[in-house]
């Protein structure tokens, strides 16, 4: 449990700095460019990465006791 | 947002922009397939260990994998944004009476640099290797006047164009051509973004020139 609250700090952590960096680079941005394409879809990496991750953690208990029993 | 007509500080408010270019993402695809195959594998290393690939591990020492991959995982996306945008921020703008280019080295530290087009001494373009030659990027190296640094633009995308309007405004700003009457006369008269522009026309509608902009009609004036 330590090690996934770590790991959900962490998260919590680079996403915030992502946002932060994005919003400043935000700034920079010229009309017409793609700058928008990039965040979103960054955004939409973390998410499936993170979703990945937890699902990975969640179902880890039930699978590994059904191979054992296999 | 920033148009082209409002693209660095100090930009007065007529002065057109004949070349705005950005690195070309096609050179960037060398650096994307690196991350994706470190991505890839730290993703089946992650699935291998559910699934018992790596021997029989016990099931602490399992989820403490996971959590480290995925952790490692967000890491290298951070790297990645950071990296897609170092290079997506690098750009060159060239004016009717100076270049400046804007050099994002690292996601907080962004560097502005000017040069008047009087100070430029020569300006090469290279273009090297297939990629480059099949899709036409390359380097745009410019040479400036006594002690001040050289100026390096890399992976831009028709860098014989640019070259040669870079001559071409250096040269009329060293015969004394007034500024606002400056104007490129090679075939291409700009290029924004990564775009080549044959005509004004197409040039007023990118924005990059006021539509009231006349130095062309006076120029060519009898």
């Amino acid at each position: 449990m330590p090690l996934l609250l770590l790991y959900l700090g962490l998260s919590v952590l680079i996403i915030l700095f992502n946002a932060l960096a994005a919003i400043s680079l935000l700034r920079y941005r010229f009309k017409g460019d793609k700058s928008w394409f990039f965040i979103v879809l960054f955004a939409f990496l973390f998410a499936v990465d993170i979703g990945f991750t937890l699902t990975l953690w969640i179902n880890l208990g039930p699978s590994l006791e059904t191979s054992t029993e296999i | 947002m920033n148009d082209l007509l409002h693209s660095f500080p100090g930009q007065e408010a007529n002065e057109p922009v004949f070349v705005f270019a950005r690195p070309f993402p096609l050179a960037y695809i060398g650096t994307a397939i690196i991350f994706i195959i470190v991505f890839a594998a730290s993703l089946l290393a992650q699935y291998g260990l559910v699934n018992n690939g790596f021997g029989n591990l016990d099931l602490e020492s399992v989820r403490a994998g996971v959590l480290l991959l995925g952790i490692f995982q967000l890491i290298a996306l951070t790297v990645f944004f950071v990296s897609v945008f170092d290079f997506y921020y690098d750009i060159l703008i060239v004016t009717d009476r100076r270049l400046v280019d804007i050099d994002q080295q690292q996601l907080f530290y962004r560097q502005i640099s000017q040069l008047s087009l009087e100070d430029v001494e020569d300006v090469t373009s290279i273009v090297k290797g297939m990629f480059p030659t099949f899709f036409n990027y390359g380097t745009v190296r410019i040479q400036t006047a006594g002690e001040k640094e050289n100026f390096v633009v890399e992976h831009v995308r028709h860098p014989r164009e640019i070259a040669t309007i870079i001559l071409d405004l250096s040269q009329q700003a060293k015969e004394g051509i007034n500024e606002t009457n400056r104007y490129p006369e090679s075939k291409v008269l700009a290029v924004i973004n990564n775009n080549a522009i044959t005509s004004i026309e197409e040039l007023k509608e990118t924005g990059a020139i006021l539509p009231s902009d006349m130095r062309r009609v006076v120029r060519n004036a009898p």
